[in-house]
């Protein structure tokens, strides 16, 4: 009965499109193919599924001990090594340096590679030159900064330190940065703000993907350890909020599939601002199995509340908005769900009645419209929270609901859940620079995430607070 | 610790630091990367990182900022090739043998079941052809792009896309059977 050509399940552009690793262009042709073609849909969101699984499996496998204690001197040489690049014009150094000065093409194996040993007398030497190019060095930091140029001339078996160096301005460190960055990541040009607050009376609905594959942050971590931040555009806040574990409970009613954790309190870098956190968990399947389907068709409403909510934006999830109403109709991305599914999404929400959002101006007469604002007494209802579903054998669908109401709590009063996915965000908006940051600084995250240090068994957390140390020491405010 | 603990002293791209935390924090992945290449051998691969670490100790950092992942992943690969090509091999995956170090011993995880699907994962990981052990690794472990991961293993990129769906289809099915 097609009237058009179905996808192939070997075909690769089912992954290159659950990855997101599609140009834009090819994006909207194949999203249109795949309105069409419900098993295709099917497909990507399993794809989807394994990929998130991927990233956690692979993550926790362990990486090998590194505990050569040449390799600590090592790296003590190589410090003043960052300035290795031969004096300018000066290819005709070490061995070394000459075959590596070009791009691509990497040398073959030089002299030292067949005595191991000279290794580490280059090492200690160098580690030795080092110190005194440190002490040299230090003074000179600003305001311009002073290079020091070092070479190992291995063929000779020592180093050779020249002082001085050439100078760099900023203007023109700063240029060869973005001109590397063009090299680096011309992967992601699509970027466009699309975290702006949204008034409840033009849009009382929300959704988000159920299905967030962690990479993101993965890749975050690699580039602040490789000593720069990463480009904003690459930065996913939701993926990187995704890819921590979070202590949700799985449902217990026999009935249903999920469970669903809601939070709300001040949201920590603007706290007139409410901070809403909805965490989805699947239920549990029998040990061992865990690919079981415990669901199908899903997809998740957020309806606000405009008595309450003024304005609302989901924290994330920018680039792959779907549009509302092909989420509402439950026609792109609703997918199936295995057993134990966990998502995690928050929204930043202004309360009626409180001082608005940035972009609006604040009309003093809104000092007279508190009394009317949110009862805090009351606990009202912020949102209700809608999951659509069909059973895995039964293709009827049903929904539960979740509703949120607002116990006033600050932030210190959260759990440490919530402080720690908070942390996280506002470290996601940090790293993108994004006018939503409000009072957060490096600090400051730091001190949320740590609030968030409970239960942190595989050490992930700990490690996300080291990343944000790490960040701050590589400067972008 | 206080709140102004991480705010040390700020410094900037070009600060020594660089190499330094390229090491401190690449050597550990570069050489399971690496150890996975040869096989399990992990001498060798302690070398090839090694030379790939005073390689990277001789480029212009320049040339290099925003990129050092890809580039160290690169370099490191090729690496291999020259140990393999002195060996008389002619190809990186050619005796395809699954090696497998690590599944045995996953982190601890929030629950003995999210471990247990965790190494079975990584079991099954370890059947695949290396070539695509190879990319669903520096995709899902390490982050990088299909581009990224082009210029990496001198793949095409449809090539990299074409392995990567055929490991995560043949992964995908493998899990629902085992979940049955």
């Amino acid at each position: 009965m097609s009237t058009f050509e179905k996808i192939s399940p070997d075909d690769p552009r089912l992954t290159t499109y659950a990855l997101g690793e599609m140009e834009p262009a090819e994006r909207a042709e194949f999203e249109q193919l795949l309105q069409q073609d419900e098993t295709a849909r099917a497909i990507v969101a399993e794809i989807t599924g394994t990929a998130h699984h991927l990233g956690v499996a692979l993550a926790s496998e362990p990486e090998p001990q590194v505990s050569a204690p040449s390799f600590g001197q090592a790296q003590a040489a190589i410090v003043p090594g960052k300035n290795f690049r031969g004096l300018d014009g000066g290819l005709d150094g070490g061995p070394l340096t000459r075959g590596n000065a070009r791009g691509g093409e990497y040398a073959p194996q030089s002299k030292w590679r067949r005595f191991p040993q000279m290794y580490f007398a280059i090492s200690g030497l160098a580690a030795a030159c080092f110190a005194i190019g440190f002490v040299l060095w230090q003074p000179n930091d600003q305001p311009q900064r002073q290079r020091q140029y070092t070479e190992v001339d291995l063929t000779k078996f020592g180093p050779v330190f020249v002082e001085g160096g050439s100078e760099m301005k900023e203007n023109e460190l700063a240029a060869t940065e973005s001109s590397s960055a063009l090299v680096a990541n011309a992967e992601d040009s699509r970027h466009v703000r699309e975290d702006a607050f949204v008034p409840v009376k033009d849009e009382p609905i929300s959704t988000f993907s159920i299905q967030v594959n962690p990479a993101a942050y993965a890749k975050v971590r690699r580039s602040i350890s490789g000593g720069h931040l990463p480009e904003r555009q690459t930065v996913r806040i939701e993926e990187m909020v995704n890819y921590f574990p979070y202590a949700y409970t799985a449902p217990t009613e026999k009935d249903k599939p999920f469970a669903a954790h809601l939070e709300v309190a001040s949201a920590p870098w603007a706290p007139e601002h409410r901070l809403v956190r909805i965490g989805l968990k699947g239920r549990e399947g029998p040990a061992g199995g865990t690919a079981m389907i415990i669901a199908k068709d899903v997809n998740v409403r957020v309806e606000f509340n405009p008595r309450e909510v003024h304005s609302y934006r989901l924290l994330g999830y920018e680039n792959r908005m779907p549009r509302q109403e092909d989420l509402i109709n439950g026609r792109i991305e609703a997918g199936e769900i295995e057993a134990g599914h966990t998502v995690t999404a928050l929204y930043e929400v202004v309360l009626v009645g409180t001082a608005t959002p940035v972009e609006e101006p604040v009309l003093a007469a809104l000092k007279y419209q508190q009394p009317t604002g949110p009862g805090l007494i009351n606990h009202p209802e912020l949102l209700t929270l809608k999951v659509r579903y069909q059973e895995p054998v039964a293709d009827v669908n049903r929904t539960l609901e979740f509703a949120l109401s607002d116990t006033g709590h600050s932030f210190e009063m959260a759990s440490a859940d919530f402080k720690f996915a908070a942390s996280v965000v506002a470290f996601g908006m940090m790293l993108q620079d994004s006018p939503h940051k409000g009072t957060a600084t490096f600090a400051t995250v730091a001190t949320w995430a740590k609030a968030g240090l409970i239960d942190d068994v595989a050490g992930y957390r700990s490690e996300f607070v080291g990343l944000i140390g790490q960040a701050e020491r590589l400067g972008r405010n | 610790m206080k709140a102004g603990d991480v705010n040390a002293q700020p410094t900037t791209y070009e600060s020594p630091s660089f190499v330094q935390t390229a090491v401190e924090r690449h050597q550990a992945p570069l050489l399971r990367y690496a150890t996975r290449l040869l096989h399990g051998d992990a001498d060798r691969a302690r070398d090839v990182v090694q030379d790939t670490f005073v390689r990277l100790m001789a480029q212009p950092p320049e040339q290099i900022d925003g990129h050092v992942a890809e580039w160290l992943y690169t370099v490191c690969r090729n690496r291999v090739l020259d140990v393999f090509r002195k060996e008389g091999r002619l190809k990186l995956f050619e005796t395809g043998q699954a090696e497998r170090l690590t599944a045995s011993d996953p982190r601890p995880g929030s629950g003995l079941e999210q471990a247990e699907s965790q190494a079975a994962m990584l079991e099954l990981i370890g059947h695949l052809p290396t070539n695509q052990q190879e990319v669903i690794r520096l995709k899902f472990q390490s982050g990088f792009s299909y581009k990224e991961i082009s210029r990496i293993t001198s793949l095409s990129v449809s090539n990299v896309g074409f392995l990567i769906h055929t490991a995560v289809t043949r992964l995908r099915r493998e899990m629902a059977e085992q979940g049955d």
